[in-house]
């Protein structure tokens, strides 16, 4: 990737699964919980302007402010940068912006993220980030089995 | 020790970006040279340029009448390293979705 910065990132995954199915695993909590590698949160508002907050081991609670839910298609939401501290509220400055969207591909569903306001960020926290995670496990996998696949996908993938 | 611009607002325009690039590419390169590049006039880039420099992004060197600019690698370097993890972690992500949402349903749960 080189020394290119960009203000946004976009990935996208085709998923061979329903889009409703696509759906469930990203919004229910207790899934939500397992792809973000945390137990399920402790309370969840899912509502545009409501609040899910999960409590990890590393990196202390986190709190996730909705933007909108339009199922099954396209869930945003804000949070705010690791290094801003445990508990930390995303606010200006201090968070990004993840949009998911979904759409039919065949008979499987396209997963398409986009982390937004990268460069609204203070760098000197992004920083911080970057140490930290350096330093942490990073993500954790609650189940084994679970491991193995995503791992299989991630080698697949290239 | 006001004036100091973060890299982040240094790079949130894509002008500036595209500024970036080319002295990257180029090694060096003045307000004039820049702006025959692109779709700005010269005092636009001479903005641009004030933003960089306060940022951390270029150093400014005067010869004669003009400033030569460089790129400065090590925030740029800083930036886009955690740009490239917080990209890792999404394809994680995103793989972990996708072996959920493939993953035989156990059955125990009925939607």
């Amino acid at each position: 990737m080189g020394a290119q910065v960009e203000d946004r990132i976009e990935r996208d995954v085709l998923i061979a699964a329903p889009l409703q199915r696509v759906w469930d695993v990203i919004t229910e909590p207790v899934h939500m919980g397992t792809w973000f590698g945390m137990p399920e949160p402790t309370s969840a508002d899912f509502r545009p302007g409501g609040w899910v907050v999960f409590d990890h081991e590393e990196f202390g609670e986190i709190p996730v402010l909705i933007e909108e839910i339009e199922a099954p298609r396209r869930f945003s939401y804000w949070w705010a940068l690791v290094s801003a501290g445990k508990g930390t509220r995303p606010t200006e400055g201090n968070r990004t912006l993840v949009t998911f969207t979904l759409t039919e591909e065949g008979d499987g569903t396209r997963l398409r993220v986009v982390e937004s306001g990268i460069t609204q960020v203070r760098a000197e926290d992004a920083e911080l980030e970057a140490r930290f995670k350096d330093n942490t496990e990073g993500w954790a996998i609650v189940t084994e089995d679970l491991r193995k696949r995503v791992e299989e996908v991630l080698s697949a993938a290239g | 020790m006001g004036g100091v611009e973060d890299v982040f607002t240094g790079l949130a325009d894509p002008t500036r970006r595209r500024i970036l690039e080319l002295l990257a590419q180029k090694g060096v390169g003045t307000a004039t040279s820049l702006a025959a590049e692109l779709p700005v006039t010269r005092q636009a880039v001479v903005k641009h340029l004030a933003v960089l420099d306060r940022a951390g992004l270029v150093t400014g060197e005067a010869v004669g009448r003009e400033v030569r600019f460089r790129v400065v690698s090590e925030p740029l370097a800083v930036a886009a390293r955690w740009m490239d993890e917080r990209v890792a972690e999404w394809d994680r992500r995103l793989a972990a979705i996708k072996a959920i949402a493939e993953a035989p349903e156990g059955g125990s749960e009925v939607r």
